[in-house]
C-alpha cells in the first residue's frame, strides 16, 4: 500500500478557547480526488493549513508524503488558499513565474508553462497586464495557475469555486480532472455539493471541528434511506398499507384538488419497487410515485443536522 | 536561501521599477542643488535699490555713503583673501588685497585683477544706491514711495525703495524715521542704523577731545584669536577647515542615516500591510518559511537603500568633477575638506555598520508592525510611539555640533534605538574605546532581540492573523496568550 501524500492525525486546535478542530484525522491517498466539506466555520481551512504547516496543532500530527510539513515536500504541494490575493502591482507574467520559482522552478521553465497555462485558461493577453486591472474571476484564475505552475503532485484548493461564475466554475472543474488524469493528487473543500458529487473519488465530510463522514461518494449516498415521493386521491391513508417497509412517512400537504402529498423514506433493505406493490396490492389510490435520486447536498445536511443534535 | 533571495528580489524590484523610487533617488541631489543654488539665485537676482536720505543738518548722509562703499570694499576684501588662497591663481588676489588693504578704492584694484575683476565686481554689486530726495517732506515723497512716481537714477527711472528722515534735537539726540513699504526688510535700515550711529559716537568723541584718528585706531582695536589643537602635532596646531569637516559630516551622515532608515522602515511598512490587506500572505506562507519572508523582505528594502546611497554618492561624485570649476573663490578649500571627510573611511565604515544595526532594528520593528495592521491608519495607532521616539536622536544631533562631548548625549548613546545616530556623530569627537565597544555591544544585542521578537510578532500576524489588539492581549499579563 503506497504512502498517503496527506495525513492528519488525531488533530486538534483551539483558537482563543475556541475549538477549531477536534481530534480531526483523514488521509488522502495519491491519485485520488478528495473533497473537503463541511459547512462555514466548520474548521475546513485550519486543517488544511494545519496539514501544510501553516499553522502548528495543538495537539496530533500532520503529514506530506508521510513526513511532517518542510519546504522540501512542500515544493511538491501547490496550494491555493481562501484568502486569496496577488501582488496588485505586478503583472500577471511575473506573478506566477515568482511564485513558481518560489517552488524550485527555474526562471526560464517557469516562464514557458506559465505562458502556456495562460493560454489554457484564455488569459494569454492578459500575460503584461498589472493584476490590479483584473476582474475578480481572472484574477481568481490567475491564482489558481500560481498554485499549479510548478507541476505540483498534490495539489490543495480551499474553496476554488467561490467568486467564479458557472462558465468559470466547469472551467475548473474540467482543470481539476484534467490534473488528476495526469496523476496528481487533489484535495480540495468547498460547502457546494454539486462539484463535489460530480468530482470526488472521496469525499470527508466536517462539522463544527469534527469528521462526521469519510469514505466515498456511493457510501456518502448509501447514509440516507432511499424515498419516494407519493401523491394519493383524496382522503387515501398510505401509512398502514407501507408501515412494514417504511421509516419514516410524511404528509407534504394536499395540492388544489385535494390531493395528498407524501414524503416516504423506505426501511432498509425495501426499494421503491416492494413500495408500488404494496400500494397497488392495498388498494392506495396512487396519483403519483417518483422514487428519488439522493444527492451530496441532503447527506451533508442530514450529516451536520444530525452533528448538531448529538453535539 | 533560494526563498529569501527570490523574495529579497521581488521586493527590490518592486521598488526600483517604480517612479518613486527613481523620484527619491532625485529629489536628494535636487534639494541639496537647491539649497545651493537658491539663495545665490535670490541674491544675484535682487535688483539694486534707491534710497534717499532727509538729513537736516547734513552731517550724517555722508556717513551713511562711506558706510556703504565700507561694505562694499569688506565684500571685495573677503572675496580676495579666498581667491589669494588658490595655489597658482591666488598671487593677483593677493596683490590687489594688499593694494586695498592699504587704501586703494575698488577702481584701482580692476586693473590689477584682470580677468579675475570681472567675477569680483559681479559678486560685490551695489545693492543699495543712494539718490538726491525728490522731495524734503513725508507727503512729498508718498507718491515716490509707492510707485506712482519714479526718481531719476543713473539706471533710469526707479521707484523709490526707502526714504530716511533724520533729526537732530536740541539736546543731540537723533531719531530716524525710515519709511518703506518693504516693511519687512532689514538691512537697509540696519546699514543706515549704524552709520548714523558710529557718525554719532565719533562726534561724541570729538567733543570730549579726542581726534578722530585715535578713535579709529581705538575702534579698530580687536584680539586676533588663532584656534589650536593640542591634538595637533606641535608647530601645525592650528585648526583648520580640514580638521572641523569631520565633525560637520559626520553629523550631517547621522542626518542622513537618520533619514533614510527611517524611509526604508516605512516601506517595509506599507509594503507589508499591503500584503496582508491583499491576501497574499498565504500564498507566500505555503512557498516560502516565515523566516525567509521576513529576511527577504529586510535584505531587498536594504538593497533598495544602498541603491539610493550608490545614487546620491554617484551623484555627489559628479557634482563634484563637474562642478569643481564652478566653486565660488575661496570656497575651494572648505569643499576639499569637506570632500576629504566624506570619502574618509573612517566615517564611511562605521556609517555603513550603523546603517546595517539601524536598519535592521527600525525595520524589523515595522515590518512586525506591518503585519499586524490591514491599512495604513491601523498602523498609525502603533506607529505614533516608534515616530516620537526616533525624534530623539533627531533633536539631539542639534547638539552634537555644539557639545559633543555632553554627558547627556554620552548618556543617550547608550540607548541602543538611538546609538546609530549619536554615536556616528560623536566618533569624531574621540569618544572613549569604552564607550564605542560598549554601546556597539548594547546594539548588537538588542537588535538580535528586537529581530527575535519581530519574528514572533510577525509570526502571529502573517499566520494566525493577528491583529493591532496583539500588544494588548499580550501585557494582559496571564489573562489571555495572543495567538
Amino acid at each position: 500500500m503506497s504512502t498517503p501524500v496527506f495525513t492528519l492525525q488525531n488533530v486538534s486546535k483551539t483558537f482563543a478557547g475556541k475549538p477549531a478542530v477536534r481530534d480531526l484525522s483523514f488521509i488522502v491517498k495519491a491519485g485520488t480526488i478528495t473533497g473537503f466539506l463541511g459547512p462555514n466555520g466548520a474548521g475546513k481551512s485550519t486543517s488544511l493549513r494545519i496539514g501544510l504547516g501553516i499553522l502548528a496543532p495543538d495537539r496530533g500530527s500532520a503529514e506530506l508524503f508521510g513526513a511532517p510539513p518542510n519546504f522540501d515536500v512542500l515544493d511538491r504541494v501547490g496550494f491555493l488558499p481562501e484568502e486569496r490575493g496577488l501582488y496588485r502591482k505586478m503583472n500577471v507574467l511575473a506573478a506566477i513565474v515568482f511564485f513558481a520559482r518560489l517552488k524550485g522552478m527555474s526562471a526560464k521553465a517557469a516562464r514557458t508553462k506559465a505562458l502556456d497555462l495562460l493560454k489554457q485558461f484564455d488569459l494569454e493577453g492578459v500575460a503584461d497586464k498589472k493584476i490590479k486591472t483584473l476582474s475578480k474571476g481572472m484574477a481568481q484564475k490567475v491564482q489558481i495557475i500560481c498554485a499549479i505552475v510548478h507541476e505540483p503532485e498534490l495539489i490543495i484548493l480551499d474553496e476554488p469555486f467561490s467568486g467564479l461564475d458557472p462558465v468559470n466554475q466547469r472551467t475548473l472543474e474540467k482543470l481539476i480532472r484534467t490534473l488528476a488524469d495526469h496523476g496528481a493528487t487533489i484535495l480540495f473543500s468547498t460547502h457546494v455539493m454539486e462539484h463535489a458529487e460530480r468530482l470526488c473519488d472521496r469525499i470527508v465530510l466536517i462539522a463544527a471541528g469534527r469528521k462526521i463522514f469519510d469514505g466515498d461518494v456511493p457510501a456518502a449516498l448509501q447514509t440516507l434511506p432511499r424515498a419516494v415521493l407519493m401523491q394519493t386521491g383524496k382522503g387515501a391513508d398510505p401509512v398502514i398499507a407501507l408501515e412494514n417497509m417504511v421509516q419514516n412517512i410524511a404528509h407534504e400537504g394536499d395540492d388544489d384538488k385535494g390531493r395528498q402529498n407524501w414524503w416516504v423514506e423506505l426501511a432498509a433493505g425495501a426499494d421503491a419497487q416492494d413500495v408500488l406493490r404494496a400500494c397497488v396490492e392495498k388498494g392506495v389510490n396512487l396519483t403519483a410515485f417518483e422514487p428519488q435520486k439522493r444527492h451530496l447536498h441532503d447527506v451533508f445536511m442530514h450529516l451536520v443536522d444530525q452533528n448538531e443534535d448529538t453535539a | 536561501m533560494r526563498h529569501t533571495y527570490l523574495i529579497a528580489r521581488r521586493e527590490y524590484l518592486s521598488y526600483v521599477a517604480t517612479p518613486g523610487f527613481w523620484l527619491s533617488m532625485a529629489m536628494v541631489p535636487v534639494f541639496m542643488l537647491m539649497g545651493i543654488a537658491v539663495p545665490l539665485l535670490l541674491d544675484r537676482s535682487t535688483p539694486t535699490r534707491y534710497f534717499s536720505i532727509i538729513d537736516a543738518d547734513g552731517r550724517y548722509e555722508q556717513a551713511i555713503t562711506e558706510k556703504l562703499e565700507r561694505e562694499r570694499l569688506d565684500q571685495a576684501r573677503t572675496l580676495l583673501k579666498g581667491l589669494s588662497a588658490v595655489p597658482g591663481e591666488g598671487e593677483q588676489a593677493a596683490r590687489a588685497l594688499k593694494a586695498l588693504d592699504g587704501g586703494a578704492g575698488l577702481d584701482s584694484i580692476k586693473d590689477m585683477l584682470g580677468p579675475q575683476s570681472k567675477t569680483i565686481f559681479k559678486a560685490i554689486k551695489q545693492d543699495y544706491v543712494l539718490v538726491p530726495a525728490p522731495a524734503q517732506t513725508e507727503a512729498g515723497l508718498k507718491p515716490y514711495l509707492l510707485g506712482n512716481k519714479t526718481v531719476s537714477t543713473p539706471d533710469g527711472d526707479h521707484k523709490l525703495y526707502a526714504a530716511a528722515f533724520i533729526n537732530r534735537a536740541p539736546d543731540g539726540k537723533v531719531s530716524i524715521n525710515y519709511w518703506s513699504t518693504a516693511i519687512t526688510a532689514q538691512a537697509l535700515k540696519d546699514i543706515i542704523r549704524r552709520a548714523v550711529r558710529d557718525q554719532m559716537r565719533t562726534e561724541a568723541f570729538a567733543r570730549a577731545g579726542l581726534q578722530t584718528e585715535i578713535v579709529r585706531s581705538i575702534n579698530s582695536l580687536a584680539p586676533k584669536l588663532a584656534s589650536l589643537s593640542p591634538e595637533k602635532a606641535e608647530g601645525d596646531a592650528v585648526v583648520t577647515a580640514s580638521d572641523r569637516a569631520p565633525y560637520v559630516v559626520a553629523v550631517m551622515f547621522a542626518f542622513v542615516l537618520w533619514s533614510i532608515v527611517f524611509s526604508v522602515a516605512n516601506m517595509l511598512l506599507t509594503s507589508t500591510i499591503e500584503e496582508k490587506s491583499g491576501k497574499v500572505l498565504d500564498s507566500l506562507l505555503c512557498s516560502a518559511p516565515v523566516r525567509a519572508l521576513l529576511t527577504g523582505k529586510l535584505l531587498g528594502v536594504a538593497a533598495v537603500s544602498f541603491t539610493l546611497l550608490a545614487g546620491w554618492a554617484v551623484a555627489a561624485g559628479l557634482a563634484t568633477v563637474l562642478g569643481g570649476q564652478f566653486v565660488p573663490a575661496g570656497g575651494g578649500g572648505k569643499i576639499a575638506a569637506m570632500l576629504g571627510a566624506v570619502i574618509d573611511p573612517a566615517l564611511i565604515l562605521p556609517f555603513l555598520g550603523y546603517f546595517v544595526f539601524g536598519y535592521l532594528m527600525f525595520g524589523s520593528i515595522f515590518l512586525a508592525l506591518g503585519s499586524l495592521c490591514e491599512t495604513l491608519q491601523e498602523a498609525q495607532t502603533l506607529m505614533s510611539p516608534i515616530i516620537f521616539t526616533l525624534m530623539v536622536p533627531m533633536m539631539a544631533l542639534v547638539f552634537v555640533m555644539k557639545d559633543p562631548g555632553s554627558p547627556i548625549l554620552a548618556f543617550i548613546s547608550w540607548i541602543p534605538l538611538f546609538t546609530p545616530f549619536i554615536m556616528l556623530a560623536r566618533l569624531p569627537s574621540d569618544p572613549s574605546l569604552y564607550e564605542i565597544v560598549g554601546t556597539t555591544l548594547v546594539m548588537i544585542i538588542t537588535t538580535l532581540l528586537v529581530l527575535w521578537g519581530a519574528g514572533r510578532v510577525f509570526r502571529a500576524g502573517a499566520m494566525h492573523g493577528a491583529g493591532v489588539d496583539y500588544f494588548k492581549k499580550m501585557f494582559k499579563f496571564g489573562k489571555t496568550k495572543p495567538t
